[in-house]
């Protein structure tokens, strides 16, 4: 038998069939006996003075175990700040309020009972004094400090800058565009709301949660109780979804674990959906204003960005989120001079965190709104513009303006692939034909080129051990904890390539500290990336450690070893040993912490619409994704990401978004409201990729988690812009019937 | 909390007698949101799903008699050809999960303005049964709803059917959402042809306090009609007369803005949506000579 | 409250019930069944989707005290004799599942529709589906599972 690789195979998911049947466990299907159901009160303004919570008519509630506000709770620690974002002290998010409300949702108070029913009650019989302020929504205005969130402190909290004032080459170019783009604010929805049991055992407590980074939920929870890691154990069950926004210390698990901690008593909290919107951090949210420069060929010549992020009433991992954005601008173009400046500014709104994307999105619609508007300007062709400025596929690895590193690329090719498979020429000739004799609604034909940065901040690392077993079997452990995306299948294939053995010999163990200690999570699309590559690499060090131990065993020189399908024999004879009996005379196992660059996995979609004359309806006839992640491990897994992210970007172009009044009153509070795309959006989607390997990982991929929503919303909006005969006034995120209407009706 | 469960009708009006204050609950698509949330705790629920003839249908007087807690579901797949444009909006309400439970009694009680149900109850001229132990009374639809989610049901009253003629001719409806499925209307307009009476009826949805009636539209249309002969000769309607009944049922409503839609677009998609549901009437009208 | 009802063919009873509780949480809390998902609480995404004397419904829009002397099914008891039922093997196959917890309702409702229609066509896979949210999937898969489905459909 010749050598045995899963890599490119689509292998069914392991965790399948336990979930078709309903069997498997998430977070609020954990029966813990004598558990509190906790219910947490939260303030219905978005900014005020908040003089006193009166706790007594809930204390006195038959069956309320008890209510605590943040005076009650004087050792309740303060919300960690995440890894990376800079949040100043003064600044700091406390788990229940304190003095002062900033955004309405946030948490006042608590409400613990022996079910969730009683304890909703309670909390309805907490009252919060509190004198309303002034609220301001809109990071521009907040930006100006005429209302403080953490006066003497301004709104502004950090300012991050991309080389340097573009201004002269501006004053002196053939053509300048000018936009101002609002990345509008999503919520990231899992269908699964967030939710923590905690279980104390003594000292010790037991963390159920749903989350995308256990070992450092445990690390941050330590540190906040001023206790060792040891003595917290995390594990995550099944999670159903997480987008990102599963990746923090919440507010919520800090009062529940202090609560449980406090009473020796589990407790836990499973957030209901309109707590998912109010409370639970948002993504997006930014003002971008734009100015790109070019000859009168289109090539370009200088890019400024103004980009103010809105991260809600308290800095956290938004902070940094919005500096990825800047990070990312100049996109796969060649843009000799560019200045961006990131401003992150607090506002009375729920704060904002990582939402699939986190950052690249906002960048990528920016620049490819922006550039359609050059193109407009130029009377070129869009898909022309693009290919003259794409950075050549013999440059790379290609140093950005803003100092990222491309590891490789040939966008050029993608967006061929992409304007093939989308009938492109086609589809312009029947714009032409509806254009001169009038016949049909408006057709429009958009691109999206993108580029993806994957693997989480540069030099991450990320944790994976392979253990052979005495009986032959193989255990990887992991750190990248998965939310859904088949991380067992995949990572065994990994494993089991990489050790030559039947796949059905390795399992994977994640999401439990207790098995796996150390590690990072699951998100910026890095788990194979960078835990696929750290477990390659452990089995690779444990297959040279078991080699090194044949030869020994079977007294040969390695030279004389064939390996097969976990076997070592001396050539030519009949003697051999397995790795399970290596693994019998002593332990056998070999770990990784392997920390690849980041990877800058790209692509180009191209979308066509329709438009409703009349009503400004909006019908996505096609959407064609040319996706390059490198070499594809589970081309099933991959597609899935794909289309996923894909459903979510059509979400950001067209239908989601969170809105506060002027107060700051949220007025999206469920599904009814938030409309997520459903099956009846699904387009005719084509999908196709180009391969282009990572250099500096042992398997060539990249990630893959979340070109979708990046490539999407600009595809889509570039073809509704382009329907409209290039006139985008007011064709903001999301694109709704009724902005495309005014802009019909004004032209009509 | 009390949730009281009659399994005849003379129990429910008797329990809902004595309790005046309960809240009936058939379907549960509101109510059950409204406990799930605590948003509301009542006293006393009278659950009316046990009540076998709410759940039914009958001719009665040429018309249709619809118990007030026959589902959408049902509606579609028993009375798309006695009640057209009922049977067309009840598949836009929702999905199948919503659809097999909510009533079209509930979305009279609820008495929200963008019920589905209600514009072509209007365009039809749905009358509606309320009773009590002390009697009956029949309300026609426009009067029942005075406001939003208010409504004239007197505290001892429970809404027992819907009385709607059968269609003699075509019937449409149609919704604008902000997605194609699970779309809470940003505005919906009905429209009912009767060919024998020479009448026309509308039904405006979310564009108002209440559903409303673009009278000036249908008067506007009948004279049309009757000048030019076409309930007879069933000719092609001109593109001006479709234009200007649009025009006057655009007008006719009386929308806000709000997070859904603003006021103005409420407006003209209400003038397209009247437009293309008369068309496709017409067409229907002169198809089946 | 007591409640007498049939889940999944077996007689259950339930104690101390709250008469506002939804049968969502009676299934969930009181019975052990966890496989319905609580997701909204509205009626908007369809996680939580049971038969209820044969219709399919929401059951955190049902009143437990609704489905007294009723009979439920829920994701728990579709599969027969242990063996997955073929329409969760049609989902595991088409890779319609990711994060899986939409699947239980999703798995329910597909169920449903192929009971009353064994080869439906797209349009209206689309519309018997219509009220249950995927975030994850895109929709693609779950339209290729229920498509082989019918399939199969087609050749019994």
């Amino acid at each position: 038998m010749g050598h045995r690789s899963y890599v490119g195979q689509s292998p069914p998911r392991r965790e399948d069939p336990g979930l078709v049947a309903g069997a498997h466990r998430y977070v609020a299907d954990i029966v813990v006996p004598g558990c509190l159901d906790a219910v947490f009160v939260r303030s219905f303004e978005a900014h005020g003075l908040l003089n006193a919570v009166d706790l007594a008519a809930a204390q006195s509630m038959e069956g309320i175990v008890g209510a605590y506000s943040a005076g009650e709770l004087p050792d309740l620690p303060v919300t960690p700040a995440p890894p990376r974002a800079e949040v100043p002290p003064e600044m700091s998010w406390p788990a229940l309020a304190r003095d002062r409300v900033r955004f309405a949702g946030q948490p006042i108070a608590v409400v613990l009972a022996a079910d969730r029913y009683t304890a909703e009650d309670g909390a309805e019989l907490v009252f919060a004094d509190i004198d309303p302020l002034e609220a301001v929504i809109d990071p521009g205005p907040a930006a100006s400090d005429e209302v403080m969130l953490f006066e003497p402190r301004s709104n502004v909290v950090s300012v991050r800058e991309f080389g340097a004032p573009v201004d002269d080459v501006m004053d002196s170019a053939p053509v300048v565009v000018e936009t101002i783009i609002r990345n509008e604010r999503l919520c990231p929805t899992s269908i699964e709301t967030r939710g923590i049991v905690v279980v104390p055992d003594g000292d010790d407590i037991t963390v159920h949660v749903s989350h995308q980074a256990p070992q450092r939920l445990r690390q941050s929870l330590a540190r906040s109780f001023g206790i060792e890691a040891e003595l917290v154990r995390v594990i995550v069950p099944h999670v159903g979804g997480a987008f990102g926004a599963k990746s923090q210390t919440y507010p919520e698990y800090i009062v529940i674990a202090h609560l449980a901690r406090k009473l020796g008593r589990p407790v836990r909290w499973i957030e209901d959906r309109r707590e998912a919107f109010a409370g639970a951090t948002h993504g997006r949210g930014q003002t971008q204003r734009l100015r790109l420069a070019a000859d009168r060929e289109g090539n370009l010549l200088a890019l400024e960005a103004l980009v103010d992020a809105d991260i809600g009433a308290y800095p956290h991992t938004g902070e940094f989120i919005a500096a990825n954005t800047g990070w990312m601008l100049s996109g796969p173009y060649t843009i000799p001079h560019l200045h961006v400046r990131v401003r992150a500014v607090v506002t009375n709104t729920t704060p904002t965190a990582a939402y699939r994307g986190a950052g690249r999105p906002e960048a990528a619609y920016a620049l490819e709104r922006a550039l359609d508007r050059l193109a407009h300007r130029l009377g070129a062709d869009p898909a022309e513009l693009r290919l003259r400025n794409f950075i050549d596929r013999n440059e790379f690895p290609y140093r950005s303006p803003t100092g990222a590193v491309y590891d490789s690329g040939d966008h050029a090719a993608a967006l061929r692939l992409a304007l093939e498979r989308a009938g492109y020429d086609d589809a312009r000739a029947e714009q032409r034909r509806r254009r001169t004799t009038g016949d049909g609604n408006p057709l429009g034909i958009g691109i999206g080129s993108y580029i993806e940065r994957s693997g989480g901040q540069e030099g991450s690392t990320e944790f994976g051990s392979v253990t052979i077993e005495p009986d032959g079997t193989v255990v990887a452990r992991s750190g990248a904890t998965p939310q859904g995306q088949g991380h067992a299948t995949a990572f065994a294939q990994v494993v089991a390539s990489a050790l030559e053995v039947e796949l059905d010999r390795v399992s994977v163990i994640q999401g439990d500290t207790d098995e796996v200690p150390v590690g990072v999570g699951t998100f910026g699309s890095r788990s194979m990336q960078v835990g696929g590559s750290s477990l390659h690499h452990a089995a690779h060090d444990a297959l040279e450690e078991a080699r090194l131990r044949a030869s020994a065993h079977l007294e040969v020189a390695e030279a004389d070893l064939r390996y097969d399908d976990g076997r070592f024999t001396v050539v030519g004879t009949d003697r051999s040993v397995t790795l399970g009996q290596l693994a019998t005379e002593r332990a056998l196992s070999a770990q990784a912490e392997f920390g690849p660059p980041q990877a800058f996995p790209f692509g180009t979609y191209v979308a066509v619409v329709e438009l409703d004359r009349d009503t400004g309806d909006i019908s996505l006839e096609k959407l064609v994704a040319v996706d390059d992640c490198g070499i594809v491990i589970n081309p099933k897994l991959v597609e899935g990401q794909s289309v996923g992210s894909i459903i979510q970007g059509i979400g950001q172009a067209l239908y989601e978004q969170v809105v506060f009044d002027e107060y700051g009153q949220p007025l999206m509070s469920s599904l009814m409201d938030y409309s997520l795309p459903t099956v009846a959006e699904l387009p005719e989607l084509v999908l196709d990729q180009t391969v282009t390997p990572n250099p500096n990982v042992p398997l060539g991929n990249k990630g893959a988690g979340e070109a979708g929503c990046i490539g999407t919303p600009p595809a889509i909006v570039n073809a509704i812009v382009d329907a409209l005969g290039g006139r985008d006034e007011g064709i903001d995120l999301p694109v709704t019937p009724e902005k495309v209407w005014l802009v019909l009706s004004r032209s009509d | 909390m009390e949730v009281l469960q009659p399994t005849s009708w003379g129990e429910a009006l008797a329990a809902k007698e004595e309790h005046p204050g309960a809240v009936p609950l058939a379907g549960g698509t509101d109510l059950l949101v409204e406990l799930n949330f605590d948003r509301r705790r009542p006293e006393t629920i009278i659950d009316l799903t046990r009540v076998a003839e709410l759940n039914e249908w009958s001719h009665v007087n040429g018309g249709v008699r619809l118990g007030a807690g026959v589902d959408y579901t049902r509606v579609i797949a028993e009375l798309a050809s006695e009640l057209p444009g009922l049977a067309i909006a009840s598949r836009t309400v929702g999905s199948p999960q919503i659809r097999n439970r909510g009533t079209v009694g509930g979305n009279l009680g609820t008495s929200s303005p963008a019920g589905d149900a209600l514009p072509p109850l209007v365009a039809s001229g749905a009358r509606i049964e309320l009773a009590a132990t002390s009697g009956t009374r029949v309300v026609p639809v426009e009067e029942f709803c005075i406001a939003p989610k208010r409504n004239v049901l007197a505290p001892d009253e429970l809404i027992a059917a819907i009385h709607m003629p059968v269609a003699t001719g075509p019937q449409q409806f149609s919704k604008i959402g902000t997605r194609n499925a699970m779309v809470i209307a940003v505005a919906s307009f009905a429209l009912t042809l009767d060919p024998p009476a020479r009448s026309v009826g509308t039904g405006i949805g979310s564009a108002g306090p209440v559903p409303l009636r673009a009278t000036e539209a249908e008067r506007f249309l009948e004279g049309v009609l009757d000048e030019e002969g076409l309930w007879d000769s069933r000719g092609q309607l001109s593109e001006g007369a479709v234009a200007r009944f649009g025009q006057l049922a655009s007008e006719a409503s009386r929308p806000i803005d709000d997070v859904r839609g603003s006021a103005a677009y409420r407006r003209h998609s209400l003038g397209v949506m009247a437009g293309r549901t008369l068309a496709w009437a017409w067409d229907e009208y002169r198809g089946t000579l | 409250m007591h409640l007498q009802l049939t889940v999944n063919g077996n007689p259950r009873e339930v104690d101390g019930a709250w008469e506002g509780e939804s049968l969502l949480y009676v299934l969930r809390e009181r019975l052990g069944l966890p496989g319905s998902k609580n997701a909204c609480e509205q009626g908007e995404c369809g996680s939580c989707s049971v038969y209820l004397d044969g219709v399919l419904v929401c059951s955190c829009l049902v009143l437990a005290a609704q489905a007294a002397g009723r009979d439920v099914v829920t994701v728990e008891g579709l599969a027969e004799n242990g063996e997955l039922h073929p329409i969760q093997k049609d989902f595991v196959e088409a890779g319609a599942v990711q994060c899986g917890f939409c699947t239980p309702g999703l798995i329910v409702a597909t169920h449903e529709l192929l009971a009353r229609n064994p080869r439906p066509t797209d349009p209206e896979i689309r519309e018997a589906l219509a009220g249950n949210l995927c975030r994850c999937t895109g929709y693609e898969k779950i339209l290729d599972a229920v498509r082989a489905a019918a399939v199969r459909n087609s050749r019994a």
